[in-house]
């Protein structure tokens, strides 16, 4: 069992965000989160590796568990090298090109030497599709092609699992495609991922798993294809309009 | 033209310099200093801790609505009367000055950091970064770049504030011109020399301070693309 | 001057305070009027005007106040004229303000889009009425923060008057000392105090202020 979340509850002063949320992952398989905006799941995705805290409940990454309640800054610092993630808004740093971008994290924080990291940096980069723009500043890139750095970014830290937040909201729709192909490739190698998206299509097609949810609750747990044509709750038959 | 007094002035060219160069002295050493405490102070005023932030803004009000002129005056005498030790007019200068800077240099740094957007801090942290990594790989660098033009707008105007420092005894550019201007005086009353020595203090200044705020301005427009 | 009790020490500052006050408020309102003037100028491009205007302000803006005020006082009146220390304050604090509110007023003004220029234009309103009703308006709204940080500034700069004899508050503290050596202490104080007193509501007076005209215009 690679991450398992047992009865998460977190509330923002008194709106409660996320009520009693349960859920496995197992190593290798890919489960894409769905919703209705403010359901909870965003939120969801940032308590796994510790940018919001949890109020109540414990998330287990490789049977240790990693909501310690005397959690600091430094113990999240270890929790994030296996737990990467993508963010809807890209958030490359300006001010370096995109190699240092990727490049960073490997080597000043797993404390690896520049030749590795870049060899490593320069594979990913060519599995994206975006090795020619390796010394390019992100300013220079587009939407998609941010989005697909800051995955190379997450990828080069070799982390256990990649948490993916609505990475092709902020995106015109051609550039929505060429991410979504990454994700895909990704899928074929193996890699563990939480997927959060609006993309109903891709999420058929790329899901192991479909978590539904809403008003911070899992309302359903199913398949994609069953999920897709004959959902189990009312809910999510409503969410599909069915 | 031999009034003017201006061969005085060519005489009296080293002390002249010499004068200059302790200006120079005090401001370069005020900014370098205000640039290193600022950006620490800086970064402490994004600090949540309530009396932290408290003190370090009463500090920066006192600075900025309190002109140096006065932090001078009252640094100088009144530590010298109160504590009684002799204190050194330059040590005094260089310590106003810097203080200014620094709080100067701080808020500025202090906005610029909340208004990065919260994305790059939450970036960083993602892919593992600690605080001291996060700050020194992805939040200075940027805080450096963009207040470039305000840290060069700092270095004017110390230049140009650093000369009141003679009113506590240093012996910078005015007070040395003042003292040729009264020997000239003393040797030839109708000497216009000190139409001379002011006019040329002001074209002196002009050339050091305008170069410095023309780069300011190109740098502002160089990093509003970043 | 005698300095028999506290009183005296204070009333001796009250006076101090109000000279720097009446120097200050003089040289803000004369600032304010030669920083419209120019910017107008500057935004309706009369070439030979703007060099001129430019040479001005940058000249002003890039040499201490404290030399500009030597050259008037001391040095002019060699080929010019000689004036009392009063005038000689004001007029530089005038024109030193008058340099930074043009640039504060001028920056504010590129703000207004020229389809606003153009649009009175073709409504056939004068340029007078442009000024008047259109751009001024809306460039004092914008720049109103600048406007009132270069009035503070002006404030504290009369401080540096001292230096040509102006009775402001730190030439009588220094006049003090030098009489009474004992009393640094309250004289320090005491400047400090006065020149809060003034800022302080100055400060507030102006934030208000601030608040009021960027409504009026922003509706923020």
């Amino acid at each position: 069992m690679l991450l398992q979340l047992k009865n998460i509850r977190k509330s923002f002063k008194e709106n409660i965000v996320l009520n009693d949320v349960s859920f496995d992952v197992e190593k290798g398989e890919v489960i894409a989160i769905l919703g209705r905006s403010g359901c909870g799941k965003s939120t969801l995705l940032r308590c796994i590796n510790g940018l919001e805290e949890v109020q109540g409940g414990e998330i287990y990454l490789n049977e240790a568990m990693i909501t310690k309640p005397d959690a600091n800054y430094k113990h999240w610092c270890e929790v994030r090298k296996k737990i990467g993630m993508v963010f809807q808004s890209y958030d490359l740093f300006p001010h370096m090109n995109v190699l240092k971008n990727i490049i960073l994290g490997p080597m000043k924080v797993e404390k690896r030497s520049k030749e590795e990291a870049v060899k490593e940096a320069l594979i990913h980069l060519e599995r994206v599709g975006l090795l020619e723009k390796v010394a390019a500043y992100p300013r220079e890139l587009s939407g998609g092609q941010k989005q697909r750095v800051a995955i190379c970014r997450a990828l080069c830290m070799n982390p256990e699992i990649i948490l993916f937040d609505e990475v092709t909201a902020a995106l015109d729709p051609e550039m929505v495609r060429e991410v979504l192909d990454v994700i895909k490739g990704l899928r074929d190698q193996g890699l563990t991922m939480l997927i959060v998206t609006h993309e109903m299509a891709f999420a058929e097609k790329v899901a192991d798993k479909i978590i539904f949810m809403e008003n911070g609750k899992i309302v359903e747990v199913n398949t994609p294809d069953k999920f897709f044509s004959s959902p189990n709750t009312e809910e999510a038959k409503r969410f599909l309009n069915l | 033209m031999q009034n003017l007094g201006i061969e005085y002035i060519i005489k009296a060219f080293p002390r002249l310099l010499d004068g200059f160069i302790v200006t120079i002295e005090i401001s370069v050493s005020s900014l370098i200093l205000s640039i290193f405490f600022g950006f620490i102070i800086g970064v402490l005023m994004t600090s949540k801790n309530k009396v932290v932030n408290f003190v370090l803004r009463i500090v920066l009000e006192a600075f900025r609505l309190i002109h140096p002129l006065i932090w001078l005056v009252v640094l100088f005498f009144g530590v010298t009367y109160a504590f009684n030790i002799q204190t050194d007019s330059m040590v005094v200068s260089l310590i106003v000055f810097t203080l200014w800077g620094t709080f100067e240099i701080g808020d500025l740094v202090r906005s610029y950091i909340t208004s990065l957007p919260k994305s790059q801090f939450e970036a960083s942290a993602a892919i593992g970064l600690t605080k001291i990594q996060m700050y020194v790989y992805v939040i200075l660098p940027q805080i450096i770049i963009r207040s470039l033009p305000a840290i060069v707008n700092l270095a004017t105007r110390l230049i140009k504030t650093t000369n009141l420092m003679f009113l506590i005894g240093v012996s910078e550019i005015m007070k040395v011109s003042q003292s040729i201007i009264q020997v000239v005086y003393y040797n030839n009353p109708n000497s216009y020399i000190s139409f001379t020595m002011y006019f040329i203090l002001l074209l002196v200044y002009f050339m050091i301070c305008y170069p410095l705020s023309l780069f300011s301005k190109y740098l502002e427009k160089r990093f509003s693309v970043v | 001057m005698e300095i028999r009790n506290s009183f005296d020490l204070v009333n001796i500052f009250i006076h101090a305070s109000g000279v720097t006050i009446e120097v200050a408020f003089l040289s803000i309102i004369i600032a304010f009027i030669i920083g419209l003037i120019c910017s107008i100028a500057l935004y309706y491009k009369i070439t030979v005007v703007k060099a001129i205007i430019y040479m001005y302000v940058e000249f002003f803006r890039n040499t201490p106040s404290l030399v500009q005020v030597y050259f008037v006082f001391y040095g002019l009146p060699k080929i010019f004229v000689k004036l009392d220390s009063f005038t000689c304050s004001v007029l530089v604090l005038s024109l030193l303000g008058g340099a930074y509110m043009c640039e504060a007023m001028y920056a504010g003004m590129k703000v207004i889009s020229k389809n606003q220029r153009e649009l009175a234009m073709a409504i056939g309103l004068s340029k007078f009425d442009t000024i008047r009703y259109l751009i001024l308006p809306q460039t004092i709204s914008i720049s109103i923060a600048a406007i009132n940080n270069n009035a503070i500034f002006l404030t504290k700069e009369v401080s540096v008057m001292k230096i040509i004899l102006l009775p402001e508050i730190v030439y009588q503290a220094f006049a003090i000392i030098s009489l009474r050596a004992d009393l640094t202490v309250p004289i320090m104080i005491l400047m400090i105090v006065s020149y809060l007193v003034i800022l302080i509501p100055m400060s507030y007076g102006f934030s208000v202020l601030e608040r009021k005209v960027r409504f009026a215009e922003f509706g923020d």
